[in-house]
């Protein structure tokens, strides 16, 4: 699987464990972190060493995109969710025994099923970095939009009906039109 | 080149730009209070040194000798975090940007831009998105009410603006199929090649939503002192404050630079009897210009209230900025 | 290219960003004077006692913002790829960029039609 580290460039393999060990344990604090600001944060910094992967990868555009997507949205977004439902303040209560128990359960489920997966698989990585596109952007717009050289038009047209499904369940799921007025002084 | 001799040329060039933008930081608030007092016939500061020319030192000594106060309230780390965070952004954008083309110092050759990547305008929208996070954990780690209000409402806002921002670029990058800076720099050769005058609604669409995401009159919501006191810096002093202040002069400074590099042709000089004057000097002058356009709308447009301003963000740019985006490809397919 | 080329400046960049912010905060917590008091650290409220806390539910509105946000940012970053090869695509392009706005834009009337934008 070590295909594209190459072990003789040395900043790539400090980079990349360092960004290992960086989104680890922030994943770490992710999970952990009793008041849910500090988990939100905690996450932005996994996706940005999601970014530093990517770069690692020389998929530069994708490291753009996760950055302004995931980072300066989806975070920002669980935050708003977050205050909605009760507040930044709030503390998680510790969970019965029966949830945790059923956590562990549905934890170790997927565990095992990431593991199954991944050793599974064969990743094809060499012949990805084999071939390395100059410029990450046109290669992923002509992956995307060229339907001559193996591009996914249809699947690329379905994104935009994804998009739409989630506007309206955003707008059925938010506006609730009996607490129009709640915290209307903000 | 080894890496050693390019780190350490690159800590040379970052040390300068850095210095370049504080001192350019400082002077701009100079600037914008002698001229905001000129547009309302007043002096303005006029007693530090000559001129008041020194008016930014003393205001920087005067913010160090103040009381640090950290609320009883706040939350620690990310008290102290949230200055830091909103002044990495606003420095970053300046990576991406070229100040003109390679020279060669001292017998290196070195490129005028500390970070050629091949996708700085998507760099520079990822690095803007970013900067909603010390807004948004200053708003929150305070512990004060007006401090979280402010720091909901400058999010928001932020996040409001931000997708019309990026569709009003797409304008540009449909003619210029590239998302380098210095290339779109080197497109636009003479004054009638800026892509101002190809992409006019884009650039007016992007500058407004500039100054909506640097929370600069009239989109100051964020701090609009009669309802939310400071908004997100309320409970900051000292130097905390300062930092806060910096960061938004360094970022509208960025803002500047990168609507002179993809709309004003950047460090290029528009006219060729003009060339003798540098590149790095032209960049400057175009940048001036806008910090000047600031000003100008700080002293002239009132604020707007927040309902006016989330409508005006949705239901104003962002159509119009997908309208010249689907107009300029329609005008590009059928002149080809 | 080179990715430390690239990214050592952007690394280095934030380094210098973090040390200057950090020495000026220090700074002033350094040399500027100091008196304490406990009404000093009260949360600011125009000289008042503080009223209730920060722990309140805010507005469904800004989670729709947010929403609306993420959604339409989405469509710009595949704007992008688009834009920049857009001249090799020709009318093919054009149409298929059409179609796929035209969808979003229905979203767009939707959540208009909705007032899921009214901030009254």
């Amino acid at each position: 699987m070590d295909i594209t580290l190459n072990p003789a460039d040395l900043t790539h393999t400090i980079a990349f464990y360092t960004l290992a060990l960086t989104s680890i344990v922030a994943a770490l604090i992710v999970v952990t972190a009793k008041r849910i600001f500090r988990a939100a944060v905690a996450l932005a910094v996994v996706l940005i060493c999601g970014a530093g992967f990517y770069i690692l990868l020389n998929y530069d555009f994708i490291a753009g995109v996760q950055l302004l997507v995931y980072v300066g949205g989806i975070v920002i977004l669980i935050v708003f969710a977050v205050m909605l439902t009760s507040s930044l303040e709030s503390i998680e209560e510790p969970p019965s025994l029966g949830r945790k128990a059923l956590g562990l359960f549905s934890s170790l489920a997927f565990l095992a099923t990431a593991v199954i997966a991944f050793s599974e698989t064969k990743f094809p990585l060499s012949s990805i970095s084999a071939e390395q596109p100059k410029d990450v952007a046109k290669a992923v717009g002509r992956k995307l939009l060229d339907y001559g050289a193996g591009g996914y038009v249809l699947p690329f047209e379905v994104i935009s009906l994804l998009l739409l499904a989630s506007v309206i369940g955003a707008i059925v799921v938010a506006r609730n039109p009996k607490r129009k007025n709640e915290g209307s002084a903000t | 080149m080894d890496y050693l001799q390019f780190a350490l040329i690159s800590l040379i060039k970052v040390v300068t730009i850095v210095g370049v933008v504080l001192t350019g930081c400082a002077y701009m608030t100079y600037a914008e209070r002698r001229i905001v007092a000129l547009f309302q016939q007043r002096v303005g500061p006029n007693l530090a040194g000559p001129f008041g020319l020194l008016q930014p030192m003393a205001d920087a000594i005067k913010m160090i000798f103040k009381e640090d106060i950290r609320p009883a309230a706040a939350e620690g780390w990310f008290y102290n975090l949230a200055p830091v965070i909103t002044f990495i952004p606003a420095l970053l954008t300046f990576t991406v940007i070229p100040f003109g083309d390679t020279v060669t110092v001292f017998g290196i050759e070195t490129k005028l831009i500390l970070s050629d990547m091949n996708i700085g305008v998507l760099f520079f929208f990822a690095v803007t998105s970013l900067s909603v996070y010390g807004i948004l954990l200053a708003g929150w780690s305070s512990g004060s009410k007006y401090s979280l209000m402010g720091g909901l409402r400058a999010s928001a806002q932020m996040i409001s603006y931000e997708v019309a921002y990026g569709l009003s670029l797409v304008g540009v990058l449909l003619l210029a199929q590239t998302l380098s800076l210095q290339e779109l720099v080197h497109q636009q050769q003479g004054f009638w090649g800026m892509y101002v005058w190809k992409q006019p609604i884009g650039f007016m669409v992007f500058f407004i939503c500039a100054v909506a995401e640097t929370n600069r009159s009239p989109f100051d919501l964020a701090e609009a002192e009669s309802e939310l006191v400071a908004g997100f810096h309320t409970e900051y002093s000292s130097m905390r404050f300062g930092t806060f202040f910096i960061g938004e002069y360094a970022a509208m400074i960025g803002v500047g630079a990168i609507a002179t590099t993809i709309f004003f042709g950047g460090w290029q000089s528009p006219f060729e009897f003009l060339d003798f004057i540098p590149p790095v000097l032209w960049f400057a002058i175009k940048v001036s210009g806008f910090m000047f356009f600031y000003i100008w709308m700080r002293a002239t447009l009132p604020r707007f209230r927040y309902d006016q301003l989330m409508n005006f963000g949705w239901k104003m740019l962002f159509p119009i900025a997908l309208l010249n985006t689907m107009l300029t490809a329609g005008i590009r397919l059928w002149l080809k | 290219m080179d990715k430390v080329e690239i990214y050592l400046p952007i690394l280095i960049m934030v380094a210098v960003g973090a040390l200057i912010a950090t020495v000026l905060m220090g700074l002033s917590v350094l040399i500027g004077k100091r008196t304490r008091s406990k009404v000093k650290m009260q949360p600011y409220e125009c000289g008042v006692d503080p009223v209730g806390d920060t722990k309140h539910p805010v507005p469904v509105k800004y989670y729709m913002v947010a929403i609306l946000f993420i959604i339409f940012d989405i469509e710009v970053v595949f704007l992008y790829p688009w834009a920049v090869i857009y001249d090799s695509l020709g009318m093919f392009g054009f149409l298929e960029m059409l179609v796929f706005v035209a969808i979003l834009i229905t979203g767009y009337f939707y959540i208009l039609g909705k007032g899921a934008l009214k901030w009254d």
